[in-house]
Protein backbone atom coordinates (compact mmCIF):
# COMPACT_ATOMS: atom_id res chain seq x y z
CA UNK A 1 0.00 0.00 0.00
CA UNK A 2 1.54 3.37 -0.94
CA UNK A 3 1.20 5.91 1.53
CA UNK A 4 2.81 9.26 2.28
CA UNK A 5 6.21 9.57 3.54
CA UNK A 6 8.10 13.17 4.58
CA UNK A 7 11.50 14.34 4.30
CA UNK A 8 13.28 17.52 6.03
CA UNK A 9 14.81 18.75 2.47
CA UNK A 10 14.92 17.66 -1.12
CA UNK A 11 18.05 17.05 -0.76
CA UNK A 12 17.13 14.09 1.88
CA UNK A 13 14.08 12.70 -0.40
CA UNK A 14 16.71 12.93 -3.83
CA UNK A 15 19.72 10.67 -1.88
CA UNK A 16 16.98 8.43 -0.55
CA UNK A 17 14.99 7.92 -3.98
CA UNK A 18 18.63 7.42 -5.41
CA UNK A 19 19.03 4.64 -3.39
CA UNK A 20 15.52 2.58 -3.61
CA UNK A 21 15.56 3.41 -7.37
CA UNK A 22 19.36 1.38 -7.23
CA UNK A 23 17.97 -1.25 -5.04
CA UNK A 24 15.00 -1.77 -6.90
CA UNK A 25 16.68 -1.82 -10.26
CA UNK A 26 14.97 0.90 -12.22
CA UNK A 27 14.48 1.85 -14.70
CA UNK A 28 11.85 -0.66 -14.64
CA UNK A 29 11.27 -2.08 -18.55
CA UNK A 30 7.43 -2.34 -19.66
CA UNK A 31 6.15 -5.69 -20.64
CA UNK A 32 2.54 -6.15 -22.93
CA UNK A 33 -0.42 -7.54 -20.41
CA UNK A 34 -1.95 -9.76 -22.76
CA UNK A 35 1.27 -11.49 -24.00
CA UNK A 36 4.10 -10.91 -21.10
CA UNK A 37 6.43 -10.06 -23.59
CA UNK A 38 8.95 -7.03 -22.91
CA UNK A 39 7.55 -4.11 -25.14
CA UNK A 40 10.65 -2.11 -26.35
CA UNK A 41 8.09 0.56 -27.93
CA UNK A 42 6.69 1.56 -24.49
CA UNK A 43 8.70 3.66 -22.40
CA UNK A 44 10.43 2.53 -18.91
CA UNK A 45 9.61 3.34 -15.80
CA UNK A 46 12.05 6.04 -14.65
CA UNK A 47 10.58 7.32 -11.29
CA UNK A 48 9.83 5.10 -8.15
CA UNK A 49 8.07 8.12 -6.22
CA UNK A 50 7.73 12.03 -7.01
CA UNK A 51 8.30 14.30 -3.86
CA UNK A 52 6.22 17.70 -3.44
CA UNK A 53 6.64 20.36 -0.96
CA UNK A 54 3.76 20.64 1.32
CA UNK A 55 3.38 22.62 4.25
CA UNK A 56 6.97 22.87 4.22
CA UNK A 57 7.55 19.65 4.25
CA UNK A 58 9.01 17.50 1.06
CA UNK A 59 6.50 14.36 1.11
CA UNK A 60 6.24 11.57 -1.37
CA UNK A 61 4.16 8.64 -1.76
CA UNK A 62 6.18 5.41 -0.81
CA UNK A 63 5.15 1.45 -0.75
CA UNK A 64 4.96 0.75 3.12
CA UNK A 65 7.24 -2.22 2.78
CA UNK A 66 9.64 0.16 1.30
CA UNK A 67 9.51 2.57 3.54
CA UNK A 68 11.93 0.98 6.72
CA UNK A 69 13.11 4.33 8.66
CA UNK A 70 11.29 6.86 6.67
CA UNK A 71 8.60 8.94 8.68
CA UNK A 72 5.40 8.53 8.04
CA UNK A 73 3.63 12.10 7.51
CA UNK A 74 0.67 12.83 9.71
CA UNK A 75 -0.75 15.99 6.71
CA UNK A 76 -3.83 15.80 5.62
CA UNK A 77 -4.29 15.43 1.31
CA UNK A 78 -3.54 18.66 0.15
CA UNK A 79 -6.18 20.83 -0.18
CA UNK A 80 -6.93 20.76 -4.34
CA UNK A 81 -4.89 23.46 -6.37
CA UNK A 82 -7.42 26.60 -7.19
CA UNK A 83 -10.32 26.14 -9.60
CA UNK A 84 -11.23 27.75 -12.58
CA UNK A 85 -14.94 26.75 -12.59
CA UNK A 86 -17.82 29.25 -13.22
CA UNK A 87 -19.64 30.29 -10.25
CA UNK B 1 -48.47 -5.50 -36.24
CA UNK B 2 -48.33 -9.16 -36.15
CA UNK B 3 -46.39 -10.19 -33.29
CA UNK B 4 -43.30 -11.51 -35.56
CA UNK B 5 -43.44 -8.32 -37.19
CA UNK B 6 -43.69 -6.27 -33.73
CA UNK B 7 -40.25 -8.08 -33.04
CA UNK B 8 -38.41 -7.53 -36.45
CA UNK B 9 -39.72 -3.84 -36.46
CA UNK B 10 -38.14 -3.29 -32.59
CA UNK B 11 -34.73 -3.27 -34.19
CA UNK B 12 -31.53 -3.66 -32.50
CA UNK B 13 -32.01 -5.10 -28.89
CA UNK B 14 -30.53 -5.38 -26.05
CA UNK B 15 -28.49 -8.63 -27.77
CA UNK B 16 -27.89 -7.14 -30.61
CA UNK B 17 -25.69 -4.34 -29.57
CA UNK B 18 -22.72 -3.08 -31.61
CA UNK B 19 -19.47 -5.18 -31.31
CA UNK B 20 -17.67 -1.94 -32.39
CA UNK B 21 -17.63 1.45 -31.70
CA UNK B 22 -18.73 3.69 -34.88
CA UNK B 23 -16.24 4.38 -37.03
CA UNK B 24 -14.08 7.41 -37.15
CA UNK B 25 -12.24 7.72 -33.92
CA UNK B 26 -9.53 10.45 -33.24
CA UNK B 27 -8.83 7.87 -29.75
CA UNK B 28 -10.36 4.63 -28.80
CA UNK B 29 -8.69 3.57 -25.28
CA UNK B 30 -9.79 0.32 -24.35
CA UNK B 31 -8.57 -1.71 -21.27
CA UNK B 32 -10.49 -4.50 -21.98
CA UNK B 33 -8.21 -5.45 -24.68
CA UNK B 34 -4.60 -5.85 -22.53
CA UNK B 35 -2.35 -6.09 -25.61
CA UNK B 36 -2.60 -2.27 -25.38
CA UNK B 37 -1.87 -2.27 -21.96
CA UNK B 38 2.16 -2.18 -20.94
CA UNK B 39 2.46 -2.80 -17.48
CA UNK B 40 5.13 -3.81 -15.01
CA UNK B 41 4.32 -5.49 -11.69
CA UNK B 42 0.46 -4.55 -12.48
CA UNK B 43 1.55 -1.09 -12.74
CA UNK B 44 0.97 0.34 -16.06
CA UNK B 45 3.50 2.53 -18.17
CA UNK B 46 1.36 2.76 -21.15
CA UNK B 47 -2.17 2.89 -22.59
CA UNK B 48 -2.11 2.82 -25.86
CA UNK B 49 -5.01 4.32 -28.72
CA UNK B 50 -6.46 1.97 -30.90
CA UNK B 51 -7.13 4.48 -33.45
CA UNK B 52 -4.77 4.76 -36.39
CA UNK B 53 -3.07 7.31 -34.97
CA UNK B 54 -2.13 4.91 -32.18
CA UNK B 55 -1.74 7.51 -29.65
CA UNK B 56 0.57 6.74 -26.82
CA UNK B 57 -0.66 7.65 -23.15
CA UNK B 58 2.50 6.91 -20.65
CA UNK B 59 3.34 7.74 -17.20
CA UNK B 60 7.14 7.52 -16.20
CA UNK B 61 6.80 7.21 -12.13
CA UNK B 62 5.34 4.16 -10.38
CA UNK B 63 3.80 6.34 -7.54
CA UNK B 64 1.51 7.64 -10.40
CA UNK B 65 0.61 4.87 -12.38
CA UNK B 66 -2.82 3.31 -12.78
CA UNK B 67 -2.98 -0.70 -11.79
CA UNK B 68 -4.24 -3.28 -14.67
CA UNK B 69 -5.62 -6.93 -13.73
CA UNK B 70 -6.65 -6.33 -10.98
CA UNK B 71 -10.54 -5.11 -11.14
CA UNK B 72 -12.92 -6.31 -13.99
CA UNK B 73 -16.04 -5.07 -14.69
CA UNK B 74 -18.38 -7.22 -16.35
CA UNK B 75 -15.72 -9.65 -16.94
CA UNK B 76 -13.56 -7.82 -18.45
CA UNK B 77 -10.43 -5.77 -17.29
CA UNK B 78 -10.80 -2.82 -16.14
CA UNK B 79 -7.76 0.11 -15.28
CA UNK B 80 -8.17 0.70 -11.28
CA UNK B 81 -7.00 4.61 -11.04
CA UNK B 82 -5.54 5.36 -7.24
CA UNK B 83 -5.71 8.88 -5.79
CA UNK B 84 -2.46 10.06 -7.37
CA UNK B 85 -2.60 8.45 -10.86
CA UNK B 86 -2.36 10.21 -14.45
CA UNK B 87 -1.75 9.38 -17.49
CA UNK B 88 -0.41 11.68 -20.08
CA UNK B 89 -0.36 11.98 -23.97
CA UNK B 90 2.62 11.97 -25.27
CA UNK B 91 1.58 13.51 -28.34
CA UNK B 92 2.13 17.77 -28.90
CA UNK B 93 -0.25 19.55 -26.46
CA UNK B 94 -1.34 20.87 -30.32
CA UNK B 95 -2.92 17.90 -31.19
CA UNK B 96 -5.96 18.04 -28.68
CA UNK B 97 -6.92 22.01 -29.65
CA UNK B 98 -10.09 20.92 -31.36
CA UNK B 99 -11.08 19.60 -27.84
CA UNK B 100 -11.55 23.54 -26.79
CA UNK B 101 -11.70 25.15 -30.10
CA UNK B 102 -14.20 23.06 -32.02
CA UNK B 103 -16.53 19.98 -32.38
CA UNK B 104 -16.14 16.91 -30.49
CA UNK B 105 -17.96 13.90 -28.54
CA UNK B 106 -16.54 12.04 -26.51
CA UNK B 107 -17.69 9.18 -24.68
CA UNK B 108 -16.28 7.49 -21.21
CA UNK B 109 -16.93 4.31 -19.34
CA UNK B 110 -15.93 4.52 -15.68
CA UNK B 111 -16.60 4.19 -12.02
CA UNK B 112 -15.42 6.91 -9.64
CA UNK B 113 -15.34 6.44 -5.86
CA UNK B 114 -15.70 10.18 -5.57
CA UNK B 115 -18.81 11.71 -5.16
CA UNK B 116 -17.37 14.65 -2.62
CA UNK B 117 -15.02 16.12 -4.35
CA UNK B 118 -13.44 16.87 -8.15
CA UNK B 119 -12.47 13.64 -9.75
CA UNK B 120 -10.39 13.87 -13.27
CA UNK B 121 -11.73 11.90 -16.50
CA UNK B 122 -9.57 13.80 -18.82
CA UNK B 123 -8.87 17.19 -19.39
CA UNK B 124 -6.14 19.68 -21.16
CA UNK B 125 -7.03 22.01 -18.88
CA UNK B 126 -4.07 23.35 -16.51
CA UNK B 127 -5.97 23.71 -13.76
CA UNK B 128 -5.22 27.41 -13.04
CA UNK B 129 -7.05 30.30 -13.69
CA UNK B 130 -6.78 31.31 -16.69
CA UNK B 131 -5.61 28.55 -18.68
CA UNK B 132 -6.85 27.00 -22.09
CA UNK B 133 -7.67 23.66 -22.56
CA UNK B 134 -11.00 21.50 -21.20
CA UNK B 135 -11.83 19.07 -18.64
CA UNK B 136 -14.48 16.65 -18.00
CA UNK B 137 -14.77 15.65 -14.10
CA UNK B 138 -17.17 13.96 -12.14
CA UNK B 139 -17.45 17.04 -9.39
CA UNK B 140 -19.25 17.47 -5.78
CA UNK B 141 -22.83 15.92 -5.31
CA UNK B 142 -22.12 13.53 -7.82
CA UNK B 143 -22.72 16.21 -10.63
CA UNK B 144 -20.85 15.54 -14.18
CA UNK B 145 -18.82 18.37 -15.00
CA UNK B 146 -17.45 19.98 -18.40
CA UNK B 147 -16.16 22.40 -19.29
CA UNK B 148 -14.19 24.74 -22.16
CA UNK B 149 -11.69 27.82 -20.54
CA UNK B 150 -9.98 30.18 -23.10
CA UNK B 151 -7.26 31.68 -21.12
CA UNK B 152 -9.41 34.04 -19.16
CA UNK B 153 -9.55 33.79 -15.58
CA UNK B 154 -13.47 33.84 -14.83
CA UNK B 155 -14.80 33.74 -18.25
CA UNK B 156 -14.84 30.59 -19.75
CA UNK B 157 -16.47 29.51 -23.32
CA UNK B 158 -18.64 26.69 -22.00
CA UNK B 159 -19.61 25.42 -18.16
CA UNK B 160 -21.92 22.50 -18.07
CA UNK B 161 -22.87 21.16 -15.11
CA UNK B 162 -25.86 18.64 -14.49
CA UNK B 163 -28.07 18.79 -11.57
CA UNK B 164 -26.31 17.05 -8.51
CA UNK B 165 -27.12 13.56 -7.71
CA UNK B 166 -27.04 12.44 -11.72
CA UNK B 167 -23.40 10.42 -10.89
CA UNK B 168 -22.89 7.76 -8.44
CA UNK B 169 -20.08 5.39 -7.37
CA UNK B 170 -21.63 2.93 -9.62
CA UNK B 171 -19.74 1.84 -12.95
CA UNK B 172 -20.77 3.84 -15.70
CA UNK B 173 -20.89 5.43 -18.75
CA UNK B 174 -21.13 9.01 -20.06
CA UNK B 175 -21.43 11.04 -23.53
CA UNK B 176 -19.85 14.54 -24.28
CA UNK B 177 -20.99 16.30 -27.37
CA UNK B 178 -18.68 19.84 -27.42
CA UNK B 179 -19.46 22.31 -29.98
CA UNK B 180 -17.51 25.74 -28.61
CA UNK B 181 -18.31 28.14 -31.61
CA UNK B 182 -21.96 27.64 -31.17
CA UNK B 183 -23.84 30.81 -31.47
CA UNK B 184 -26.28 29.35 -28.81
CA UNK B 185 -24.93 29.23 -25.32
CA UNK B 186 -26.77 26.08 -24.52
CA UNK B 187 -25.36 24.06 -27.46
CA UNK B 188 -21.89 23.85 -26.69
CA UNK B 189 -21.96 21.79 -24.43
CA UNK B 190 -24.43 18.98 -23.97
CA UNK B 191 -23.81 15.44 -21.55
CA UNK B 192 -25.54 12.25 -21.38
CA UNK B 193 -25.84 10.03 -18.58
CA UNK B 194 -25.68 6.70 -19.81
CA UNK B 195 -28.67 6.92 -22.77
CA UNK B 196 -30.71 9.81 -20.77
CA UNK B 197 -31.93 12.93 -22.13
CA UNK B 198 -28.98 16.00 -22.84
CA UNK B 199 -27.66 18.18 -20.12
CA UNK B 200 -27.47 21.75 -21.71
CA UNK B 201 -27.24 24.46 -18.61
CA UNK B 202 -24.30 26.32 -20.22
CA UNK B 203 -24.93 29.70 -19.92
CA UNK B 204 -21.39 31.24 -20.85
CA UNK B 205 -20.57 33.07 -24.04
CA UNK B 206 -16.94 33.40 -24.27
CA UNK B 207 -15.00 33.27 -27.33
CA UNK B 208 -12.65 30.15 -28.21
CA UNK B 209 -9.06 30.47 -27.68
CA UNK B 210 -6.87 29.02 -30.47
CA UNK B 211 -3.79 28.64 -28.44
CA UNK B 212 -2.87 25.34 -27.32
CA UNK B 213 -3.95 24.06 -24.43
CA UNK B 214 -2.39 24.32 -21.35
CA UNK B 215 -0.94 20.20 -21.26
CA UNK B 216 -1.04 17.63 -23.27
CA UNK B 217 -4.06 15.42 -23.30
CA UNK B 218 -4.40 13.86 -19.30
CA UNK B 219 -6.19 10.68 -18.35
CA UNK B 220 -7.54 10.57 -14.69
CA UNK B 221 -5.98 13.75 -12.79
CA UNK B 222 -4.64 17.49 -13.18
CA UNK B 223 -1.23 18.14 -12.09
CA UNK B 224 -0.33 17.69 -8.36
CA UNK B 225 -2.12 15.30 -6.21
CA UNK B 226 -5.81 15.45 -5.70
CA UNK B 227 -8.45 15.63 -8.24
CA UNK B 228 -8.07 12.24 -9.19
CA UNK B 229 -10.32 9.72 -10.88
CA UNK B 230 -10.15 7.19 -7.61
CA UNK B 231 -11.85 4.46 -8.92
CA UNK B 232 -11.81 2.91 -12.58
CA UNK B 233 -11.46 3.12 -16.07
CA UNK B 234 -12.70 0.73 -18.38
CA UNK B 235 -12.59 2.67 -22.16
CA UNK B 236 -12.55 6.09 -23.68
CA UNK B 237 -14.08 7.17 -27.09
CA UNK B 238 -13.18 10.21 -28.76
CA UNK B 239 -14.00 11.76 -32.23
CA UNK B 240 -13.61 15.08 -33.65
CA UNK B 241 -16.79 15.93 -35.04
CA UNK B 242 -20.30 15.74 -33.65
CA UNK B 243 -21.77 12.57 -34.37
CA UNK B 244 -25.22 12.09 -35.94
CA UNK B 245 -27.75 11.54 -33.21
CA UNK B 246 -28.19 7.36 -34.50
CA UNK B 247 -24.49 6.99 -34.40
CA UNK B 248 -24.29 8.33 -30.32
CA UNK B 249 -26.71 5.89 -29.43
CA UNK B 250 -25.00 2.98 -31.32
CA UNK B 251 -21.76 3.65 -29.02
CA UNK B 252 -23.72 4.29 -25.81
CA UNK B 253 -25.15 0.55 -26.79
CA UNK B 254 -21.87 -0.40 -27.51
CA UNK B 255 -20.73 0.72 -24.20
CA UNK B 256 -23.71 -0.64 -22.32
CA UNK B 257 -23.39 -4.15 -23.78
CA UNK B 258 -19.80 -4.44 -23.06
CA UNK B 259 -19.61 -3.45 -20.01
CA UNK B 260 -22.74 -4.51 -18.03
CA UNK B 261 -24.05 -1.24 -16.80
Amino acid sequence: MWNWYEWNSQEDFNAWHNAIKAKLNYPLAGYNQATGELDPTAPVTTEYTAAQLVENKWIALVQDEQAEGLTPTDLRPPPPPPRNNAD
Amino acid sequence: MSPMLGIMASGRSGNLAPSSPVAGYTVWLDAADTATITQSGGLVSQWTDKSASAYTFTQATSANQPTTNSDTQNGKNVLTWGTNDFLLSTAASSTWIYLHNAQSTMFFAFKSTVNTTEAVLLTDDGNTSGSVGFFVAQENNAQLYTQITRGVGGSYVSSNASSNGVLNTAFTYVTVIQDATNATAANRQDTRIKQGSAIKNNVQTGAVDNGNPATSLRIGAYSGVSNALNGTYGEILIYNSILSAGNILLNQQYLAAKWGV
